[in-house]
């Protein structure tokens, strides 16, 4: 590793990309995952998921399932809410990656809507692990929002992961159809069959073979190129905005919906940290609003255990009489 | 490790700094050298301003056991995604990795020419652009059908012959009709042939 790399490692910043993250994860999951098993009928696979060593009993069981439903929703409030860390950030994670091991554990089709989210909260519960005792002070002295809490580290691991995801996608096709693959025709026949009906991207496909095959070639190069962004900053927004596009482009195609890991994309790739540095600065000139409260009185801690924790650019002042 | 480490100090375990090395607390570049919560007068453009220094946590390195954990688990990602390609939360994310040059449909008509469900003649198709199984705990129905591929005449008369009398004693016999996408130029796909078998229950 050399000195640049170590030193991306030790730069710490601001929490918000790693709060943001946290936050549209665990509200997109907690309102949006269903809730109940899938009942699937069929032979079971011997390998799908890290749970498929548990007895059947236990992979098919509603009850087992709507526990670790329940406990992940109870457990991300408590994680959003920065209370019990970081038993309530670990609990989150465990419940999550068990409801969703045990809905493919059901299923037998999946999507890979889920993989990169769970990879990207295990993440950010080692944050959460290593460094509790200083979120725990920055929340005290009310200073999360401008310290600098947020690992290098962390970032860089998430950054490799969803990268990774990525440039793992151009590998299985690589991998499975070597670099026949991007002929167009293969393209053309997906959209024939499972194609968005009024998208003019794919009349243009589905009309001339040569645009197929070279949007195959800009998919492959795309996804491969991910992983470069990780060892090439210079590279990374470049790479950012292909991605996007291509999550643009199979929801018009083809309908697919790949939300969060759009929002993953979005929030590693772009020089986020920079640009809150100098919104914060900005937001230091801004006027505060003032909420005066009685001193000692329960509603002044609840609005100051709400303001610490949800005022991102500390624009709300308490002060007490 | 480069902390600013002139306004570096720890207490109660906590590495604290009122700036380190950012300009967090002016955007007019004042650097503020305060350790503790405290009120700084400061004198700037003739003005005196009073601003309250916020105590900030600074991070400590990253601890041995904290890098370990890193890379073990980004090295598991990346063994576990190519080794066994879909072992929850692990992917190679092999959605559409296959390289299908046509595929088929199937349709199901009773003497009547009602049509019949796909499943019961194990005709169904199973692909969503996902390997078949891969990744999931219950392996998908049987079916013939399989994207990329068409059977041959025989096959598919010995497959529809074998279900037909089990699953429906009542019909005499079945017309299934294939149809194959593909290539219809160098440009486009369409359908490419369209056929018709009559399928008896005595196999015929």
């Amino acid at each position: 590793m050399g000195n640049e790399s170590r030193h991306a490692l030790n730069l710490n910043f601001k929490p918000h990309v790693g709060q943001f993250v946290l936050w549209v994860l665990l509200v997109h999951e907690m309102v949006l995952m269903r809730g109940d098993l899938p009942c699937s009928e069929g032979l079971r696979n011997n390998l799908a998921t890290i749970l498929s060593f548990l007895p059947t009993e236990i992979l098919t069981s509603q009850i087992v399932f709507l526990g670790f439903r329940w406990l992940f929703v109870v457990a991300g409030i408590l994680w959003i809410l920065q209370l019990l860390l970081p038993i309530s950030s670990w609990a989150c994670v465990i419940a999550y990656t068990i409801t969703i091991g045990m809905i493919f554990e059901n299923s037998s089709q999946i999507s890979h809507t889920k993989n990169l989210a769970n990879i990207v909260l295990f993440v950010h519960a080692l944050w959460y692990h290593f460094h509790a005792s200083e979120i725990r002070t920055a929340l005290a002295r009310d200073t999360f929002w401008v310290s600098s809490i947020y690992p290098g580290w962390i970032y860089t691991l998430s950054l490799f992961c969803v990268a990774l995801f990525h440039s793992n996608a151009a590998l299985a096709k690589v991998l499975e159809s070597g670099f026949r693959w991007p002929n167009g025709l293969s393209l053309q026949l997906w959209i024939e069959l499972m194609g968005r009906e009024g998208s003019v991207v794919n009349e243009l496909i589905l009309s001339n073979r040569s645009v197929a095959a070279l949007m195959q070639w800009v998919v492959l190069c795309v996804e491969a190129s991910a992983i470069l962004a990780v060892f090439f900053p210079q590279l990374r927004v470049a790479i950012g905005v292909a991605l996007l596009g291509l999550y643009i482009g199979i929801a018009d195609s083809f309908g697919y919906s790949f939300l969060l890991n759009a929002i993953l994309v979005a929030a590693f790739f772009f020089p986020w940290p920079k640009m809150i540095d100098r919104v914060i600065d900005a937001a230091e000139g801004f006027p505060k609003l003032t909420f005066t409260v009685e001193r000692g009185s329960r509603l002044e801690g609840i609005l100051s255990f709400v303001v610490r924790r949800f005022d991102v650019l500390r624009l709300i002042k308490l002060s007490s009489e | 490790m480069h902390y600013a480490s002139d306004c570096r100090t720890k207490s109660r375990g906590l590495y604290s700094c009122a700036n380190p090395g950012e300009k967090t607390l002016s955007r007019r570049g004042l650097l503020l050298g305060a350790h503790k919560q405290s009120n700084t007068t400061i004198p700037m453009n003739q003005d005196t301003i009073t601003q309250s220094t916020p105590d900030v946590v600074v991070l400590p390195p990253p601890s041995r056991i904290a890098l370990v954990s890193a890379v073990s688990f980004a090295v598991c990602n990346l063994l576990l995604s190519i080794v066994f390609e879909d072992l929850y939360p692990f992917t190679i994310a092999p959605m559409f990795r296959d390289n299908p040059q046509l595929y088929c449909d199937y349709q199901v008509l009773d003497p009547q020419g009602t049509q019949l469900s796909l499943r019961d003649f194990q005709l169904q198709r199973n692909y969503d652009g996902n390997p078949l199984g891969l990744g999931a705990g219950v392996r998908p129905p049987h079916s013939l059908d399989t994207f990329g591929s068409v059977p041959d005449e025989a096959m598919l008369i010995a497959h529809v012959s074998r279900i037909l009398p089990a699953s429906f004693p009542e019909l005499r016999y079945v017309d299934v009709v294939q149809t194959v996408t593909g290539p219809v130029d160098e440009n486009r796909v369409g359908i490419v042939k369209e056929t018709r078998y009559r399928v008896n229950a005595d196999g015929k």
